[in-house]
């Protein structure tokens, strides 16, 4: 089984949910897709081997010797990538999305294509106290585009396991990468009109893409989370979870200690969490 | 000598140079000699990706002697470096900028003004 945590606002908490949630759980694979800027390692401690897994996109090299300057991959690249300055068609490596259709147009085969790197992908197979198996993808400094490394990252999924990704905040194309393939998403939100804001687009994009969800509220407070149940009761969305605006577990995490440590309670009630999911999953089995 | 110039709109000379290059609505395109102004839609203005350079191939196509800028980010600078075209810093309307650079008092732009303008 597959889930993803997500959600529109950054800083609600995704972290915080996808390392609790894995700590609580037997037999899990736990990825951090945020790879603009990964941060549950923190919480889950892993020992990195050295070497890593480089994630390569091609990009377009041009023979500017049999170039005739035709423009027709210039003129072919929706992105931008390319363009001709005099007579010369230079290439933009970072806006280039690696269709390889420059290549196809060009009617004198001045376009070969060579590999770049752009971000690349750290594992250890046993990490940390709960020995969970922990991915993590990283984007090279100056890079644009994350999808490619989250593409990457998701063809390590282990489904022997239980996997939990953690994905970038938004609702952009690597949050629905990080999201499409998975059996059910989980949007934290916080009780602020942001936080309700951010949630509304989330949900939009989780109905379009056809994945089951449900909301968790962290910081939550009572008197404050009106707003988001209001909104889940009009959505017809189950809230799965509440995590309290509490000092201790703001501690907890300014201190990269996941609160689920040192609390049987709270183990339990990720297990519980857990079980939810699997029930709202086979309920949309049957029911299709 | 013919000159070009990001511009907000269109309104002859007293245009304002546009400090957003790569999505500045219009190309103002000046010939100094004749006194002869004229204004070019920029299509890279809503390009999903990639309007600095989509925006400096237009300017390349016009093959202006000079150009007028208030910015110029990094990508469009590498391929407008390649011109046989200088680039000056410019503010102000398109009077003002021509004046400025009669009376000898544009700087020239060695290097890209700002950062690249990231995209989803």
């Amino acid at each position: 089984m597959n889930i993803t945590v997500l959600s529109g606002k950054g800083g609600t908490g995704k972290t915080t949910v996808s390392t609790n949630l894995a700590l609580s759980l037997e037999n899990v694979q736990l990825m951090d897709a945020d790879v603009e800027e990964p941060d549950s390692y923190i919480f889950i401690e892993p020992d990195f081997k050295d070497d890593y897994i480089p994630v390569n996109r091609k990009i377009p090299v041009i023979d500017q010797e049999t170039c005739t300057g035709c423009r027709k991959c210039v003129d072919f690249c929706e992105y931008n990538a390319l363009a001709m300055m005099l007579d010369e068609v230079m290439v933009f490596p970072e806006i280039c999305h690696s269709c390889g259709g420059c290549k196809i147009v060009c009617p004198v085969d001045a376009i070969t294509e060579k590999d770049r790197e752009l971000g690349k992908l750290k594992y250890a197979k046993n990490a940390g106290k709960k020995k969970i198996e922990f991915w993590q993808g990283e984007m090279n400094i100056g890079e644009e585009s994350s999808t490619p490394v989250i593409e990457a990252l998701k063809e390590h999924i282990n489904h022997k396991k239980t996997t939990i990704i953690d994905a970038p905040p938004g609702t952009t194309c690597p949050t629905i990468e990080a999201t499409v393939d998975s059996d059910f998403a989980l949007l934290v939100t916080e009780p602020t009109p942001f936080g309700l804001n951010d949630l509304e687009m989330s949900v939009e994009v989780m109905r379009e893409v056809g994945i089951p969800f449900g909301v968790i509220i962290n910081r939550s407070e009572e008197g404050e989370d009106g707003l988001i149940e209001e909104f889940c009761e009009k959505e017809d969305i189950n809230i799965m979870m509440k995590i309290p605006f509490e000092r201790e577990i703001a501690e907890l995490y300014s201190e990269g200690i996941p609160f689920v440590r040192n609390s049987k309670k709270w183990v339990e009630e990720f297990k519980e969490l857990f079980l939810a999911i699997e029930g709202e999953i086979n309920e949309k089995n049957n029911s299709n | 000598m013919k000159i070009i110039m990001p511009v907000k709109n269109d309104n002859d000379w007293e245009a304002e140079l546009n400090p957003r290059f790569g999505r500045t609505p219009f190309f103002a395109v000046v010939d100094i000699e004749k006194e002869d102004l004229e204004f070019i839609n920029n299509t890279a203005q809503n390009a999903a990706s990639g309007a600095g350079v989509e925006a400096a191939q237009i300017v390349a196509d016009q093959k202006a002697d000079l150009m007028f800028t208030p910015n110029v980010g990094p990508r469009a600078f590498s391929g407008l470096e390649k011109l046989n075209m200088k680039i000056y810093l410019a503010t102000g309307t398109i009077k003002e900028a021509v004046k400025a650079y009669k009376n000898d008092e544009l700087e020239e732009v060695s290097e890209p003004t700002n950062e690249a303008q990231h995209e989803h």
